[in-house]
């Protein structure tokens, strides 16, 4: 009966598309909106969501699925979403890294090499929010999904369904995406600036908006599911102060998704009304006003990036204490920074507007709040080097990446300084040295958090081991690569470079050049990542229960864990860090 | 230490669903926050719409207020079925439940058609974004922005948790009665907060 419905309704919103909005009063982008409905609708049906939602209703407890196949239907399991989100990522990674490719080769000299303007800029604002996407659910929903209940000792997430409905909802998102350069292109960058985002009727800006809302659905679902299993199934005996601080780190980035994805797609939706149903919002001819948008889109898309970097720092606090052999340094301080950052996010969105026209006044309290959260980040700060102090290093590969990102991210947060104080700002505001500030955060944090959490959990995923070498030899590449492209960014960024443009004065070319060949190193080590998980996944060392001798929950139980998760419901007796001199 | 080790037995096995839809809430508010911020924001700053300019339509002039105090009034009642609903549910009485959760959905669609309605007559009067009247008046073209997308999306959540309802309904013919009740508490939960949203929309799109 609910694929009776959803198909009913599919039926109807096509024909209301094909029939009002071709033919009638409604126009393009409203069919566009409807057809983009139905569609959703029927994907969900087909990828097995009906089904799901029947069981529901009828009480009955989800099925258990076995084989390859789970990984690409509405398969219930926490494991099994974890690397569904995981695999997506990485998928999304290499599609967003081609792009920066292009962009990169591009750049590689002054004038047009192979793109015009225009297609420059729909490149550019595909792999700004294929990135995006990455990093949003790298770390949050990949390593989050698949660690976060084991760490804590639950058999799965509180809502199971629900978890698969966040996965399935970005595929059709992602598709939107990458469709829309094809349907006229993206001219806005990832962030949709209205009125650029308004004016226009080509259906490539209708599709990213859809896109972004149905990702936002799927963002606000995994965030209630994550904070509701934390809350609700914790093993007995884990008291908040027992929490490992990965899960800590995922709860904090999960309060950010629900209490700041509303608010983007309620600027989204604003501007899809402004396009579909002639509203004005937006335009200041008639009662709109622009800079409304900014603020909306910002309250979220601010504290976005900590929903990114968030669960990397939990993820790199995780690792240290394992191969350091000793106990988290300030772990009470840590959990409790992770959650000021949160709190403090919310409250710093207009630094991202110093130069928009916004009432003068407020420059001042978004600048002070804005450094206010360079304190509970030298907390983490505080907590790595507290940490590392003194320690018999293990340079297992996890080690190597989550010390990479520290340096990164030390860079990246020291050059949000001068990006933080207005005066500075409105110097170096739209320019290429923004570009590297936050991809030292963003690449050199996020990702190489995430990747630091995938080389230290892929055994516990797969059963099996990843090739040392290979590992510390994309380490490397990426890490001397990614560095020798970003750092020349800031000076030029600081000389005058501008984003979001094609071309540039000939006496940059020798620094463009550079960066551009460092990027193919970036490139070679995406390639020496691929094969190092084929052959791995085919071949790998069998991992056993506990390769790297760690102490929390998810190493108590077989790699890859069983359905249910652990045997015998785990009690916790002890700290999560309680690493002694001896180990 | 040891104090914190029974902490977990607080928590019932079925209370993670209501935590859940607390925080589902709690993302639903911030989004009718936005835009009921955004629309007094407009309303307090811009001189176009700014309380007793001319240009701003004020309370009663536009159609369709009798329509909306009608719907404030089927929305409270069906509040209140909702809540004879639940507990009915609670104290076992299943035929009592689907009563009243009929009362509910019938109400909630009976919500639907006045709004239809009430849309009707605004459009035929010209009142829409992008209408000639909209077009020449500034005040007239914010407000019709904020009330047509604010009653829509309002209008697809009571949807939405018709959709719920129907679901409850339709498990409660044979689930046992504890998971018929705890199933008409969650519905329940969301379709009071698709009515209080109401309750701040009424006054702020038809009164003031």
């Amino acid at each position: 009966m609910t694929e009776f419905f959803a198909s009913l309704t599919a039926g109807v919103l096509v024909f209301v598309a094909g029939y009002g909005g071709l033919q009638g009063p409604l126009g393009r982008q409203a069919a566009c909106v409807l057809a983009y409905l139905a569609a959703l609708l029927v994907f969900l049906c087909v990828v097995g969501g009906a089904k799901a939602m029947r069981a529901y209703a009828q009480g009955r407890e989800p099925e258990e699925k076995h084989g390859i196949a789970r990984y690409f239907s509405f398969d219930v399991d926490h494991k099994v979403v974890g690397v569904q989100y995981t695999v997506a990522a990485v998928v999304i990674f290499l599609v967003g890294g081609t792009l920066a490719l292009i962009m990169r080769l591009e750049l590689a000299r002054h004038g047009l090499q192979f793109l015009m303007p225009d297609q420059y800029v729909t490149v550019m604002s595909l792999h700004g929010i294929t990135m995006v996407v990455v990093a949003l659910i790298a770390t949050a929903g990949g390593l989050g999904n698949f660690i976060v209940p084991l760490q804590i000792g639950a058999r799965d997430m509180a809502f199971p369904r629900l978890n698969a409905l966040s996965f399935w909802l970005l595929p059709p998102a992602v598709i939107l995406l990458l469709s829309s350069p094809f349907l006229g292109g993206l001219d806005f960058g990832w962030t949709a600036i209205a009125p650029l985002s308004t004016q226009g009727t080509t259906i490539g800006k209708q599709l990213f908006l859809l896109a972004f809302v149905t990702a936002g659905f799927s963002s606000i679902f995994g965030g209630v599911n994550f904070v509701a299993t934390v809350l609700t199934m914790r093993a007995p005996g884990m008291g908040w102060r027992r929490v490992p601080i990965f899960t800590w780190s995922i709860v904090a980035a999960a309060i950010i998704q629900i209490m700041g994805t509303s608010v983007v797609a309620a600027s989204l939706i604003m501007v899809t009304f402004d396009r579909v149903l002639h509203t004005t919002f937006f335009n200041s001819d008639l009662g709109g006003n622009v800079l409304l948008y900014q603020h909306l889109f910002w309250y979220y898309s601010h504290p976005a990036v900590y929903i990114m970097i968030l669960p990397a720092f939990g993820a790199i606090l995780e690792i240290l204490p394992v191969y350091a052999r000793k106990p988290l340094f300030a772990y009470k301080l840590v959990a409790g920074a992770l959650l000021t950052i949160t709190a403090l996010s919310f409250i710093v969105w207009a630094h991202h507007m110093f130069t928009s026209g916004m009432w003068m006044l407020l420059k001042l309290p978004f600048m002070v709040n804005t450094e206010l959260i360079s304190i509970p980040t030298g907390v983490v700060f505080l907590a790595v080097m507290g940490t590392l102090w003194k320690a018999k290093l293990r340079l297992d590969s996890p080690m190597l990446w989550a010390l990479a990102m520290v340096a990164n991210f030390l860079i990246g947060g020291l050059t949000g300084i001068p990006l933080a104080d207005a005066p500075t700002d409105l110097h170096l505001h739209d320019t290429w040295f923004i570009v590297a500030h936050f991809h030292f955060t963003i690449m050199g944090g996020a990702v190489f958090g995430f990747f630091a959490g995938f080389h230290h959990w892929f055994p516990k995923m797969t059963g099996r081991r990843l090739n040392e070498a290979l590992a510390k030899t994309q380490c490397a590449l990426m890490f001397v690569g990614f560095n020798a492209v970003f750092i020349p960014l800031f000076w030029l960024g600081n000389h005058g470079m501008r984003r979001h443009v094609a071309d540039f004065p000939a006496w940059m070319d020798p620094v463009q050049t550079f960066a551009s060949l460092a990027a193919l190193v970036v490139g070679s080590s995406a390639i020496v990542f691929s094969y190092n998980v084929f052959i791995s996944l085919r071949g790998g060392e069998a991992a056993g229960e506990n390769p790297w001798e760690a102490l929390t929950l998810e190493w108590k139980t077989p790699s890859p864990p069983p359905h249910g998760n652990f045997k015998t419901p785990p009690v916790v007796a002890g700290e999560p860090y309680d690493y002694g001199a001896s180990a | 230490m040891q104090a914190a080790i029974t902490m977990n037995a607080d928590w019932r096995e079925d209370e993670g669903g209501r935590v859940g839809l607390w925080l589902f809430i709690l993302s639903e508010i911030l989004l009718f926050g936005a835009f009921l911020a955004s629309y007094v924001g407009t309303r307090l700053g811009n001189p176009d719409c700014a309380l007793g300019v001319a240009a701003w339509p004020e309370a009663g002039h536009l159609p369709g207020l009798t329509m909306a105090a009608l719907n404030t009034l089927i929305l409270l009642t069906s509040s209140y079925t909702m809540v004879r609903a639940i507990s009915r549910a609670e104290r076992g009485d299943r035929a009592g439940f689907r009563a009243n959760m009929i009362a509910t959905v019938v109400l909630g669609l009976g919500f639907l058609v006045v709004k239809s309605a009430e849309y009707a007559l605004k459009i035929s009067h010209g009142y829409y974004p992008g209408s000639e009247l909209a077009k020449a008046n500034a005040g007239l073209s914010i407000f019709l922005s904020y009330y047509y997308m604010l009653t829509i999306l309002h209008g697809l959540h009571i949807v939405a948790g018709l959709i719920w309802n129907g679901v409850a309904y339709y498990a409660s013919a044979d689930a046992p009665m504890p998971s018929v009740a705890r199933r008409a508490e969650y519905a329940g939960l969301y379709w009071h907060f698709v009515d209080v949203v109401w309750v701040f929309l009424f006054p702020l799109l038809y009164l003031i």
